[in-house]
């Protein structure tokens, strides 16, 4: 931002250079154009003020001291051209280097323009170096009162003869007047309000100047290229300004807030811009604390909850890059902020709730459309930052296994609270004020709690476990495609000895996933991830498959299909004693009993089987087909079963991409699935 | 450098008395100055006319939306500040602009005319001076008497039919 509001300084002085290059070089010149360079900031006004020194041949004190101070009374009354030009050259000065003097004579000579104030040129003067005093001063009940006098005195009077002049092109005709400096009285009332008046620290009163920052938006800032290039005018900035002020992130179109939040974003930026050079550096640190305390001025300026509903989402914003920092670096630096994730929740519950009698718009907002999507961006980074800083209290109990309990349960407290939310407003699908992104948010949150209880913790009570047991089966429930978390459910389990309720866990949110028309009809459909659910689908109506998802993780494709071939082994070598049984005794009960001559070969040892070696044969014989049998059933089950198994691991990445991605199709489907045929007992619950 | 405010000036009116082939200008200094007489079928006479109409219009729709704000949020102050404004515009600029019957004849001028004058009326109604607004209101009842079903641009967003602007006008009046 700082770099476009110099940029555009300096591209609005060079415009002063040709205007003034046409006419004879005088100081007194350059004072009738200086509504060209008055708005320059104060370096770029110095070399600007150096040149034409240098141009006119003496500095401009010097020439106001030659040609422009005051005349004595008995000199009659002075013209009102050199009073303007000496309260232009004060203020030109007072821009320049800040002084107070400067501003004091300026003031003075622009209150004795008062008699002529009916010519427009001497009205904009007149008001623009009073508003400029009134900055000086912090007042801006004065400032807002000279810029609105300024804007009904002199600019709407020229706007007509303006477009006169320049339908007939003659807006640039050398004799056209005080009317061709409207498009640069636009940009130099737009830099004063938008610009200078937060330069000078001016927080609040500024609303009245809503309604010209519009005015000014519409068709006028940048409305004049040929005058002002597009790259020169603060458009850019003043619709950046403007589409706050009407948007959802508004406080009812409060200027003064609208421009407080945005001085915050700035100081935001610079905050993550030293985050992610520096780290978490002193400089950073002293950043972030800045950027929380304009969040905070912000804040104390909305009137609304609309507003605080703004503030809380940036806030929350950077939050989450806090905690996200703490956990990629491994600091934990003391960081102080003025928020939290809760004081953000309180500000949703408040936008919800007026969704339940209808007072939304006493909240601030234009319309329902606004309403929403401010409710909507709110949940969306309370998610976030609940994610995140639960994330960052896991890492934190990996790195300190000593407080890993403790760092546990606070991980499990901000993932509780935030599925506390989603239980209380989630109620229907059509709850307009949570984001579809919130179910796989819940189930996130869900999987938090079982990993912070079950994975991370060292030594959880029997009530954690059993909480962790349950929301890993309602992560399920809300999201069963993510592959992961079946394996850690199973490692749980075994953690705790009760790996053989795993099928008795797991089977709802199988059978759920398999029968779910909502699948269904997206995987018909050939939606986006159509392929990867339904190889997941297909592995849930499998039990063996769903057995392979619990267990089969840290065995791994290779040792399956290892463990297949061994089977195929087995069973070749089973096949061999079969048939060599059935040779065996084929030989000896086959036709009957053996005639005289018959000279077959008889078994080494001699002779034919008696009875018991007939009985021993039959029972290895009885024993062996039976296990061929298995071996055949268990080879044609794993030959089945390892494909779909395999097929299944192709969905890895698939809950990462949707925690990436707010906007991901998945979302969509996954709060319909959510919706349809949902029991009570199965939802997230605290 | 010659100064000269004063050629803009006289140049619109010199654009402005092209299209009017009214009497001749009265010797009498003091004398009231004309309102139109005549309307402009076409060229920068109508189309200057129109764009001011047009911009009286956007002007009035972004004030209603500040007016409509520092209420809401129970500013006195910048209420203060900006009805004094809002007065003062539509005392210097929008009842000169709106002094001639001529736009209401006009059919490219017409509907403009109408929607600012409801906005005035609404607008002066949030000033708290139900006397200006009903003079406005009794001029519109007059200008567009026979028109009701003409649609104007008003309640801001909509498009109504005249007679139902009326009607709704006449509530928010009540309502204040």
């Amino acid at each position: 931002m700082k770099t476009l509001i110099a940029r555009l300084s300096l591209a609005l002085l060079l415009l002063a250079g040709p205007a003034a290059a046409q006419e004879e070089v005088s100081w007194d010149q350059y004072l009738d154009y200086a509504y060209v360079f008055s708005s320059a900031d104060s370096g770029a006004l110095k070399a600007r003020l150096d040149q034409y020194a240098r141009d006119a041949g003496a500095p401009l004190d010097k020439h106001i001291a030659q040609r422009l101070m005051p005349l004595a009374s008995q000199n009659g009354p002075e013209p009102e051209e050199r009073v303007r030009r000496r309260a232009i050259a004060h203020l030109l000065l007072y821009l320049q280097n800040g002084s107070g003097d400067e501003l004091e004579q300026s003031v003075e000579a622009a209150n004795q323009l008062k008699p002529y104030l009916g010519r427009h040129e001497n009205k904009y003067w007149h008001h623009y170096v009073l508003a400029h005093d009134a900055l000086e001063r912090g007042r801006p009940y004065d400032f807002v009162g000279h810029v609105l006098d300024l804007w009904i005195g002199a600019v709407v009077p020229l706007e007509t003869p303006y477009e006169t002049l320049k339908a007939l092109s003659l807006s640039e005709a050398p004799n056209s007047g005080f009317a061709s400096s409207l498009p640069f009285l636009y940009e130099n009332v737009a830099r004063l309000v938008l610009i200078k008046s937060q330069q000078m620290g001016i927080d609040r009163g500024l609303d009245p100047l809503g309604a010209i920052v519009r005015l000014l938006a519409d068709k006028r800032v940048g409305a004049h290229p040929d005058v002002i290039p597009l790259a020169a005018s603060s458009l850019e900035y003043l619709e950046r300004i403007v589409e706050r002020l009407d948007g959802p992130k508004s406080d009812a179109g409060s200027l003064t807030f609208t421009l407080a939040l945005f001085e915050a974003s700035k100081l935001h930026d610079n905050a993550r811009g030293s985050l992610a050079t520096e780290g978490l550096s002193d400089a950073t640190i002293k950043a972030i604390r800045v950027a929380g305390a304009a969040y905070r001025t912000a804040e104390d300026r909305a009137d609304t909850t609309s507003g605080e509903a703004a503030v809380q989402t940036r806030v929350l914003r950077q939050l989450g890059e806090i905690y996200a920092a703490k956990q990629r670096l491994k600091v934990d630096p003391e960081i102080e902020t003025p928020f939290t994730i809760e004081d953000a929740i309180l500000v949703y519950m408040k936008l919800a709730d007026a969704e339940v009698d209808g007072s939304w718009m006493e909240l601030g907002f234009k319309d329902r459309d606004g309403y929403v999507a401010a409710m909507r961006g709110l949940w969306e980074d309370i998610q976030e930052a609940t994610l995140n800083a639960g994330d960052y209290y896991l890492s934190r109990g990996v790195e300190m296994p000593h407080l890993s309990d403790d760092y546990s349960r606070n991980a499990a407290r901000l993932y509780s609270r935030y599925l506390g939310l989603f239980q209380k407003y989630a109620l229907t699908e059509s709850a307009a004020g949570v984001p579809d992104s919130a179910y796989f948010a819940a189930h996130e949150a869900a999987r938090g709690v079982g990993d912070a209880f079950l994975l991370y913790a060292q030594h959880p009570t029997p009530e954690e476990v059993e909480l962790g047991i349950r929301r890993y089966r309602s992560a399920l429930r809300v999201f069963p495609f993510d592959r992961t978390l079946w394996s850690a459910l199973t490692a749980a389990l075994e953690k705790q000895g009760r790996e053989s309720d795993y099928m008795a866990l797991v089977r709802p949110a199988a059978e759920a996933a398999t029968r779910s028309r909502v699948v269904n009809r997206w995987v018909a459909a050939g939606e986006p991830e159509a392929e990867r659910l339904a190889a997941l689908q297909r592995a849930f109506s499998d039990s063996l498959a769903v057995m392979y998802l619990g267990f089969a993780e840290s065995s791994g494709v290779g040792e399956l299909e290892r463990g297949l071939s061994a089977l195929r082994a087995e069973k070749a070598g089973v096949e061999q004693k079969v048939a060599k049984l059935r040779r065996q005794l084929g030989n000896k009960a086959g036709p009957g009993p053996a005639s005289m001559d018959d000279d077959s070969p008889r078994r080494s040892g001699g002779g034919a089987l008696d009875a018991a070696e007939m009985a021993e044969a039959q029972r290895e014989l009885t024993e062996a087909s039976a296990l061929l049998e298995r071996l055949d059933q268990q080879i044609e089950a794993r030959s089945r079963t390892i494909p779909i198994y395999v097929a299944t691991l192709k969905s890895d990445g698939m809950g990462a991409e949707m925690r990436a991605r707010r906007d991901h199709p998945l979302h969509g489907m996954l709060r319909r699935m959510y919706h349809e045929d949902r029991v009570s007992d199965d939802a997230p619950e605290e | 450098m010659t100064r000269t405010t004063l050629f803009a000036l006289a140049l619109a009116l010199f654009v402005g008395g092209c299209a009017s082939d009214g009497p001749s200008p009265s010797l009498d200094l003091d004398a009231e100055v004309p309102k139109d007489v005549n309307t402009p079928l076409g060229g920068v006479t109508l189309s200057q006319r129109r764009l001011e109409l047009v911009r009286a219009h956007a002007d009035m729709v972004h004030f209603m939306a500040t007016l409509d704000s520092l209420q809401l949020r129970r500013d006195q102050n910048g209420q203060v500040l900006f009805k004094g404004f809002v007065d003062e515009y539509l005392g210097t600029h929008v009842d000169p602009m709106l002094a001639t019957e001529m736009h209401s004849k006009q059919p490219e001028l017409s509907g403009l005319d109408a929607t600012i004058r409801f906005l005035e009326a609404e607008m002066l109604t949030k000033l708290r001076s139900p006397a200006r607004a009903q003079t406005t209101v009794d001029e519109l009842e007059r200008l567009y008497k026979g028109r009701e079903d003409m649609l104007v641009d008003w309640p801001i967003g909509k498009k109504t039919t005249l007679k139902k602007a009326m009607d709704l006008l006449e509530d928010r009046k009540w309502r204040g």
